[in-house]
């Protein structure tokens, strides 16, 4: 019986030692690369973000132009957030925080790109459910000057 | 011939081989193309609190970090010191990875980092017995794969409970914030035309997309069990293959740093090819596979 147990044991160590290890220090540490539970999709808010760049005469900035994505952006507004210790989503975030954000996102976007635009102006589109049919808000973010 | 006694004495096999040569080539793909990057790492995450990464994005630190890649890819290739390559390999990953979650991009690398570390316990762990780790060098890499679903589902489950795939509809708002990143990256028109298309056809169809989500969550959940047997696992691969491409096709979401590594090491096409090149035009050179006694 004993021999029995060990053997099943060694098995299940074999087996799933190695995933059961990842979710033992996910549980330890939380999120820091490489371990991670994986929260993308694991819930369906009433509520998705996208941001777009304009030049002065409110003409679209391609992201291309700075090397980026715009999925690479969308992540940075939640880093963003998360570093200034600002709740985001569900529009709930008043205009001086998502100027705060949207400063921060510029600096981060040129520190590590080059801005050939000398004006450009961040803005946040948004989607959300209303009366079942989806509903667009527009809102300027900040604007940024190259001298 | 020298070559294939010597490749035969380190314990090799086919489906190791066709596993790591993919693996290796895009992992060293997505690190060049991350050190081309120019990250600066400006909003520190777990490693680069305690280091500071920017120095290995920059000057010798580039550098070091394009060499020490290159070394360690070619000692992968070839076999050599595993147990110290495997972990080199997951340092480099920790650390560019990190710098690259660090600068606002989330690319959700962290199985493939883990995949490495999965490897070299194979090697420390197994790798005075050569039929053990012939074994877990494979087994150990389904495993950390697999976990990412699983984990995945639970988190599925932990935040929006069983009742996840009824709120599903709202999953139109996901895709249309897709196609617009999409759209404000390349100001491409069609991509706004292909999000009214899919948003549309989702509404239209809520009780297939319910299904649908059910199905995968499933799939995720029991993910695991894929670990239990090599050949299971390949048809499991198959599977969350096939639920990627319809993820993809319905709301053009595609988490590339999931679906490459789970294809490589479930379903591993290219040992698939070699198998199929044997039965056809001749013998085996190599061991095919393995089975621990």
């Amino acid at each position: 019986m004993l021999d029995k147990s060990r053997k099943f044991f060694k098995w299940g160590l074999s087996t799933f030692g190695v995933a059961l290890f990842y979710i033992l220090v996910v549980l330890l540490v939380g999120e820091i690369h490489p371990f991670s539970r994986f929260p993308m999709y694991s819930s369906f808010p009433n509520w998705s973000y996208s941001f777009y760049l304009t030049d002065e005469t409110d003409k679209i900035v391609p992201f291309s132009k700075l090397k980026t994505f715009g999925s690479s952006v969308g992540h940075l507004y939640g880093s963003v957030a998360n570093e200034l210790n600002i709740p985001y989503g569900n529009f709930s975030e008043s205009k001086e925080e998502l100027k705060q954000i949207g400063d921060r996102m510029i600096y981060v976007l040129i520190d590590s790109n080059e801005l050939e635009a000398n004006y450009i102006k961040l803005n946040l589109k948004g989607f959300y459910y209303q009366n079942d049919s989806i509903q667009e808000l527009s809102v300027l973010m900040t604007s940024y000057e190259n001298y | 011939m020298k070559i294939i006694k010597e490749l035969k004495r380190k314990g090799l096999d086919i489906e190791w081989v066709c596993l790591k040569i993919p693996l290796i080539y895009y992992w060293l793909g997505i690190f060049r193309f991350c050190l081309s990057q120019n990250y600066k790492a400006p909003i520190p995450l777990g490693i680069c609190k305690i280091i500071n990464c920017s120095v290995f994005l920059e000057g010798y630190g580039l550098k070091f970090m394009m060499v020490a890649s290159a070394i360690l890819c070619i000692m992968y290739l070839f076999d050599i010191k595993m147990k110290w390559t495997t972990l080199g390999l997951f340092c480099l990953s920790i650390i560019l990875f990190t710098s690259e979650e660090s600068s606002g991009v989330l690319n959700r690398n962290g199985i493939l980092s883990f995949l490495f570390l999965s490897q070299a316990f194979a090697y420390w762990f197994n790798g005075s017995n050569l039929n053990k780790l012939k074994y877990s060098r494979i087994q150990y890499s389904i495993q950390a794969i697999i976990v990412g679903y699983f984990l995945s589902a639970c988190s599925k489950l932990l935040d929006s409970g069983l009742c996840w795939a009824n709120d599903g509809f709202r999953i139109t708002l996901q895709v249309l914030k897709s196609f617009h990143y999409n759209y404000y990256t390349t100001l491409n028109g069609s991509e706004l035309l292909k999000a009214d298309e899919i948003v549309h056809f989702l509404s239209e169809y809520q009780n297939v997309l319910i299904g649908l989500l059910i199905f995968s969550l499933m799939l995720e959940f029991f993910a695991l069990t894929a670990a239990i047997n090599r050949g299971y696992a390949r048809v499991y691969g198959i599977a969350l293959l096939f639920m990627h491409i319809g993820i993809y096709f319905f709301m053009d979401i595609i988490i590339i740093s999931f679906v490459v590594p789970m294809v490589f090491v479930l379903i591993n096409p290219l040992f698939l090819a070699v198998l199929l090149y044997n039965k056809i035009f001749r013998k085996p050179i190599l061991p095919l596979t393995f089975k621990p006694r």
